[in-house]
């Protein structure tokens, strides 16, 4: 067993931690908050050349190899910062597919400006009314002529505004789900870019019969399934981590703030109802970190257990960021409810966090299922599982 | 970061498998099972102890020259997981965990031969007389007196919530030597004879229905002041040292685990009997999250417990680890009386049968305790904000 990081994951927490102190502060995410579709570009380009944009893929593509936890850790990292740019469903959701489930010509044509920042796609698969992520969509795909006609609406996908194209999740008529790699300028799609809660943009997206041709399915066999459903878990693993890094910095704000914050003669960190309610916030945040490491390192171990270790972890931070985010605010009392401090943004994100993806209390119920449908919780969570005798 | 076992790691684990499909009944199982207070009673705990002195495995804390294994922090977790997942007995913590590392801390090599080979024995059973009335978490506030009386102590005073003490024979006990100074100075480790005259054990029940603490009086008994450990009013030290492995040496998931796993055979129990328990959607969700909790728990655990070098204390952080074990402990607990619903109303039956619906009631009303003892979690929380957070 290693239960420290490798060299590389301490090269890459470090190297994006030291770029985001410098380049995306408090004050420098204005830039990125106001850009044209939330994207900065000096900042993506900056992504691009520290490799980032490249992380998840193998080193053949271009890529720097990052398994779940190098993944994990950039993502504690920008959720640290509050990074709006919309790294998770651009580069670990979009390029991961192409590079995973895209034909060679696909391969070819999209990854390398993908990984050097000059092109975006994005995934678009949330739909208004459905929570699970994992469940059929509504949006169909009608086979006919030389291609497909799609058809249907996609809800809040982040960074599909400036983006070039969306990988759309569809129904095709033999049942499965395909992806479609669609243009945004395609006849037929409607964008109505919005903004996000945390600050970040997104789009509603409208398919009326979209025309595609054969060469728009991404990949070979129409079900895309399998991989779909394996690359939704790690993103909502990696969105964890994300909630992980916010969580972390809003309890150190909040721990900064009761000690200069003075009242009835003294810091109000004297009080012992503060130091307990922040002890409490310690306690959430340790149990988060816990979380996703267990996940990224279970998915890298068997990646079939990966909806197991997303619902696993999206209930366990999404019930401690909550907490961890009330709190915060209850402690910088006032203030914490004006935009002028950090701790609204921190909050806001977390709020957003735990919305996504089916949201916190659903994934708990997942989890449960899962776990009395197959017993899997017999067994030690952390030792590799052996057939019992 | 990885889980991946080392071949060694795997060959030891496959060792431990074995040696508990020998040694590991299905009677001490079943022990172990239907206990609903804290430890099992010495029928179950005793021979289990036995098992594992055979097998040199009772004490992986201790040095290698007094029987100690060596283990790395891997193995031992690895060791623990895989005896409380088997459902083995838990060993009484008393001797070999409590008050065996103070003796070969703070004890003379007259006190270690004479006391430490009792221990793995398992000759004798060791109760903790720390608390008082009025002496819980502030426990150097307590008054018991010891005044030295030419080779003796004379001891008057009373313990509380001293677990086992009906078993016991020997007793580890903090008592009050000197009222000047610091509280915390005038406080020496003593072992006590239970046998000794003016000794009276008196059982106290519990919320759950079990004898499992009692109050303890003492009236004019002499104790030798041979039987101190270190010196006269330093046993604040031997406390310290004490308490840390009692909060924090402690590998607890396997065992909570071990818990969860009563619930899940509850819920087959009353699903045999009609009762549609999984289709209660909030039963479902809340089965999960307890779930998840246990795992992070147990990942939390792992890497703190098991990135330790032989020897050392996690420190402050095992805080978070008392606090959250204690917790879940509590949490499983809880699900077992939802579970249970409104059969949670049938009190004990004489003869369960095998059953284990029985046993979740007072074992949920017991688990209340575990955020009183060994440090309220109040307590925990204060040490987590100033070592954790920094305030």
């Amino acid at each position: 067993m290693l239960l420290s990081l490798t060299e590389l994951q301490e090269m890459i927490e470090s190297s994006v931690l030291e770029f985001l102190a410098n380049e995306y502060d408090f004050i420098k995410r204005a830039r990125s908050l106001d850009a044209d579709h939330g994207v900065a570009p000096q900042v993506w380009r900056a992504f691009a050349e520290m490799g980032w944009l490249g992380l998840p893929l193998p080193e053949a593509d271009g890529g720097i190899g990052g398994r779940a936890m190098e993944c994990g850790l950039l993502m504690r990292a920008f959720g640290r910062h509050l990074v709006v740019e919309p790294y998770l469903n651009a580069v670990l959701c979009g390029t991961r597919l192409i590079a995973e489930a895209g034909r060679a010509e696909q391969r070819a044509e999209w990854l390398p400006e993908l990984v050097e920042g000059r092109r975006r796609v994005v995934l678009a698969h949330d739909e208004r009314g459905v929570a699970d992520p994992w469940a059929p969509r509504n949006a169909r795909a009608l086979e006919g002529g030389n291609g497909f006609r799609i058809a249907g609406a996609k809800s809040i996908v982040v960074g599909a505004s400036g983006a070039n194209a969306v990988l759309v999740s569809a129904r095709t008529e033999t049942g499965g789900v395909a992806l479609f790699l669609v243009p945004l300028d395609a006849p037929g799609v409607t964008v109505e870019a919005c903004r996000m809660l945390d600050g970040a943009r997104a789009a509603d997206l409208r398919f009326d019969d979209v025309q595609v041709d054969r060469s728009a399915l991404l990949g070979e066999p129409a079900d895309a399934s399998g991989v779909l459903g394996r690359i939704i878990a790690e993103a909502i693993v990696s969105e964890c981590w994300e909630a992980c890094g916010a969580m972390k910095a809003a309890l150190e704000q909040t721990a900064e703030y009761t000690q200069q914050r003075v009242q009835f003669g003294k810091s109000i960190s004297s009080f012992q109802v503060v130091q307990h309610r922040l002890a409490e916030m310690a306690v959430c945040c340790e149990e988060a970190l816990a979380a996703c490491q267990l996940a990224a390192l279970s998915i890298e171990r068997d990646a079939a257990s990966a909806v197991a270790a997303a619902a696993m972890a999206k209930s366990k931070v999404g019930r401690g960021a909550r907490f961890v985010a009330q709190e915060a605010v209850q402690l910088h009392g006032a203030m914490g409810v004006s935009e002028e401090l950090p701790i609204a943004s921190y909050f806001r994100k977390l709020l957003a966090f735990a919305q996504r993806s089916g949201g916190t209390a659903w994934a708990g119920q997942r989890y449960g299922e899962l776990m009395l449908l197959s017993d899997a919780w017999r067994d030690s969570r952390t030792l590799p599982s052996l057939a019992r005798a | 970061m990885n889980l991946e076992l080392s071949p060694a790691e795997q060959a030891f684990r496959e060792q431990v498998r074995a040696f508990l499909r020998d040694n590991l009944t299905d009677e001490l199982r079943r022990g172990q099972r239907e206990t609903s207070s804290m430890y099992p009673e010495p029928e179950t705990s005793g021979p289990w102890q036995q098992a594992l002195q055979r097998q040199g495995w009772l004490v992986p804390l201790w040095p290698q020259e007094w029987a100690g294994t060596g283990w790395t922090a891997v193995q031992r977790f690895i060791f623990e997981t895989e005896c409380a997942l088997a459902g083995a007995p838990l060993v009484h913590p008393m001797g070999v965990r409590l008050v065996g590392p103070v003796i070969l801390r703070f004890g003379t090599e007259e006190q270690k031969r004479r006391y430490l080979p009792r221990i793995l024995s398992g000759e004798d059973y060791w109760c903790q007389g720390f608390s008082e009335p009025g002496a819980g978490s502030d426990l150097a506030s307590l008054k018991m007196r010891a005044v030295a009386d030419g080779e003796d102590y004379v001891l008057n005073g009373s313990k509380i919530w001293t677990t086992h003490a009906h078993h016991a024979n020997m007793m580890f006990a903090l008592v009050r030597t000197s009222t000047e100074g610091k509280r915390q100075e005038g406080i020496s480790f003593l072992l006590i004879d239970m046998n000794t005259p003016g000794i009276e054990v008196r059982p106290i029940a519990t919320i759950g229905g079990d004898h499992d603490v009692n109050e303890v009086f003492f009236t004019d008994v002499r104790v030798p002041q041979a039987n101190r450990i270190g010196a006269e009013n330093a046993g604040w030290d031997c406390a310290k040292y004490l308490l840390e492995f009692e909060r924090g040496a402690g590998i607890f998931s396997g065992r909570l685990r071990s818990q969860l796993k009563r619930v899940r055979d509850a819920i087959g129990e009353l699903e045999a009997s009609g009762v549609d328990v999984r289709g209660d959607g909030r039963l479902v969700a809340r089965f999960g999250e307890v779930c998840a909790d246990l795992d992070c728990f147990e990942m939390m655990e792992l890497r703190i417990m098991g990135a330790l070098q032989p020897g050392q204390s996690p420190g402050p952080v095992s805080s978070i680890l008392k606090l959250r074990a204690s917790r879940l402990k509590q949490a499983i607990a809880e699900l077992g009386v939802e579970v249970l619903g409104g059969e949670a109303l049938r009190w004990r039956r004489e003869s369960a049968g095998g059953s284990v619906l029985p046993v979740l009631v007072p074992d949920y009303l017991n688990s209340r305790a575990y955020t009183i003892f060994g440090g309220a979690a109040e307590v925990q929380l204060g040490i987590i904000a100033k070592s954790v957070v920094g305030v």
